[in-house]
């Protein structure tokens, strides 16, 4: 029996809703959350008593996690594996400097400024680096292997909020300059010998879950979980669903812990859990 | 103040100066180094005044200075601010108000400027070195270079547009005056920030000759610069600054010293004549702060040649008070007494991202 222990941003609740499907196909695997606000994972570490913490800024922030977690805190201890879900490693505001540049040695879209392929690689690598280093704050007395999973890429259909979440208007551009892909690899390559150098694994968004560079399909998105096994009413893009939950659950399971799925899964967890509701 | 002239007086014309005037308590009996009062602004620079900085490399601290002081710098390349600081100053972002890199002589600065209108077109602008191409004008702003000439020509288009952007913009300029020795190609008269051969390209006397620019050169050099700038905007200041470094090297045939003292005093001179001829015009004494014997080198690194950060602070702190108007208060001076003590602790441990980006020291490299 593996024994993993989710912990991270807003973003578990899509993977704490796929957690009975998940029994079902990983029974082997026995798998525990812990989902705080995204600036309080980010800012937590693990403890000398090998607890993870957060700094709270206030009550209502304690309280949130109490509610949603049952204690304000976690063991990491007993544990083969922890995953860690959440981080973006800047890739957002490397596509935030597309929308100013083109890349010289690349394709002209009408930028005011253009920047040099070598510049840009350096910048990428370096940012990288530092995100690396401060997502690895905290966990240095975590004795194994972290798996890094990040936040979702946001949907594709985020551009319907184009003007009015500045998220949108970055990503928008950057789907459209025909050197994004040559940034993204440059990106995601660097990422993950970045962490595999410091012994940690990066789990990628599976291609069967994205739709383009940095894109998740909008079918992820639609009733996103929420950490308290809810859904958001209203579409916000950058949640997910307990179907992408699945989807890097079943990823995490097979490349980290070196199981194969028991029989094949019968009804998506979403139609799963419409049925359930009727 | 002297006496007017036309009035008769039967004491000395010193009598009544203010205490500034004098070595004695001006300087020796001062109390601070820099002695307060050392510098006069003759006009207010307010925290909005769109401000164009540029020079040779202690103007990056000028530059620095300001925009940490919350003072309007004009930066038409920027670069966000998550980019680390080290790696933008290497390619050249965060320097001056575009990615022109250092301009050491005031005939640089003018042809950059014409250029930038479609009045100069710079000659042997691409440089070669293994196979990677350097923008000539600029050659260090391209660490490794790049992969072809078109690159280099296409990424300059796209600066000299920054940089009209910038003069547009301009309510003052911050100059500091570097150098006077340079080397340009003779048909053109174009002028290089480095020697052909430092970075890139090659040297061919033929083509290159040695120039050290005269005081005349560079007076009218600058009332050109002055031209340029006030035809984008008539009420635009100049505030001009003189670079306590020393010539790293010389190739005038004289020693490196009194080349260096040369060169200053002529620096010094077209600086002070255009701030005494023109109301447009002020001089603030850095190189006098740092260079002057009552500093006794002590605000110089072991090189003798590098700034110390401390150094930058007290000329820095010098301009920012005298602009901000400080009044001169028991609290102020304990606060400055307590300021020069941190500069003392603080030049132990001088910060990377306070190093400037000096194309100059490659020379040192050529020095055997």
């Amino acid at each position: 029996m593996s024994k993993a222990l989710i912990i991270g941003s807003s973003h578990v609740g899509a993977y704490k809703n796929a957690a009975d499907m998940f029994a079902e196909l990983y029974p082997e695997a026995e798998l525990d959350y812990f989902g705080v606000r995204g600036p309080l994972f980010l800012n937590g570490g693990i403890d000398k008593a090998g607890r993870f913490i957060v700094p709270f800024r206030d009550e209502k922030d304690r309280a949130f996690v109490v509610t949603t977690n049952g204690s304000e805190s976690v063991a990491t201890s007993g544990y083969d594996h922890l995953l860690l879900v959440g981080h973006r490693f800047a890739f957002v505001n490397f596509a935030a400097l597309l929308r100013d540049h083109d890349i010289l040695e690349g394709a002209r879209t009408g930028k005011p400024r253009v920047i040099s392929k070598v510049m840009l690689k350096e910048i990428i690598e370096t940012v990288t680096d530092m995100t690396v280093e401060d997502a690895l704050r905290g966990f240095e007395d975590f004795g194994g292997t972290l798996t890094f999973a990040m936040a979702p890429y946001p949907a594709s259909s985020i551009v319907e909020r184009c003007g009015e979440l500045e998220l949108a208007d970055v990503l928008d551009s950057f789907w459209a300059q025909p050197d994004a892909a040559w940034v993204y690899d440059t990106w995601l390559n660097h990422l993950r010998n970045a962490l595999a150098a410091k012994g940690h694994h990066l789990l990628k968004q599976p291609d069967a879950v994205n739709d383009g560079l940095f894109a998740t399909k909008p079918k992820y998105a639609r009733k996103a979980a929420t950490l308290n096994d809810g859904t958001l009413g209203k579409k916000d893009h950058r949640h997910m669903n307990a179907d992408y939950g699945l989807a890097m659950l079943s990823a995490f399971a097979e490349t980290r812990l070196g199981l194969t799925p028991q029989g094949a899964m019968r009804t998506s967890p979403q139609k799963k859990k419409k049925e359930r509701i009727a | 103040m002297a006496p007017k002239a036309g009035s008769e007086v039967t004491v000395s014309p010193y009598q009544g100066l203010d205490d500034r005037a004098f070595w004695r308590s001006g300087v020796v009996e001062a109390g601070t180094y820099p002695p307060p009062d050392i510098y006069r602004p003759k006009f207010p620079i307010a925290k909005n005044l769109p401000i164009f900085t540029a020079g040779s490399c202690f103007a990056q601290h000028v530059g620095r200075t300001l925009a940490n002081a919350g003072y309007h710098v004009i930066d038409t390349e920027p670069m966000p601010d998550w980019v680390p600081a080290e790696l933008a100053h290497k390619h050249g972002y965060k320097l001056y108000s575009a990615r022109f890199g250092n301009i050491y002589t005031v005939r640089q600065f003018l042809q950059l400027l014409q250029e930038a209108f479609g009045n100069f077109k710079p000659a042997d602008p691409v440089w070669e070195k293994d196979g990677r191409y350097y923008d000539a004008l600029r050659p260090g702003m391209t660490p490794g270079g790049l992969a072809r000439p078109e690159h280099v020509m296409e990424s300059r288009d796209y600066h000299l547009r920054a940089v009209q952007e910038a003069v547009a913009e301009t309510g003052m300029v911050v100059f500091t005056l570097g150098l006077t020795e340079t080397w340009q190609h003779k048909p053109s008269g174009t002028v290089y920030s480095t020697a052909p051969g430092t970075i890139a390209g090659r040297i061919d006397l033929e083509v290159h000759s040695f120039v050290n620019f005269r005081a005349s050169e560079i007076r009218k050099d600058f009332l050109t610069v002055r031209k340029i700038f006030r035809a984008a905007n008539p009420d635009v200041k100049f505030l001009l600054t003189v670079s306590p470094v020393p010539l790293t090297a010389t190739a005038s045939g004289a020693h490196v010293l009194p080349a260096t003292t040369y060169s200053k005093s002529v620096l010094r001179t077209v600086a002070g004549e255009l701030a005494e001829d023109f109301d447009d015009f002020d001089y603030f004494p850095s190189f006098e702060i740092v260079s002057s014997h009552p500093s006794a080198g002590r605000f110089f690194e072991p090189n003798l040649r590098s700034v110390k950060p401390r150094g930058v602070r007290r000329v820095m702190r010098a301009f920012l008070n005298a602009h901000e108007n400080k009044p001169r208060t028991k609290e102020v001076r304990r606060a400055q007494r307590r300021a020069l003590q941190e500069d003392r602790t603080a030049d132990q441990k001088a910060a990377s991202a306070e190093d400037v980006i000096c194309e100059e020291e490659l020379l040192e490299a050529f020095r055997k």
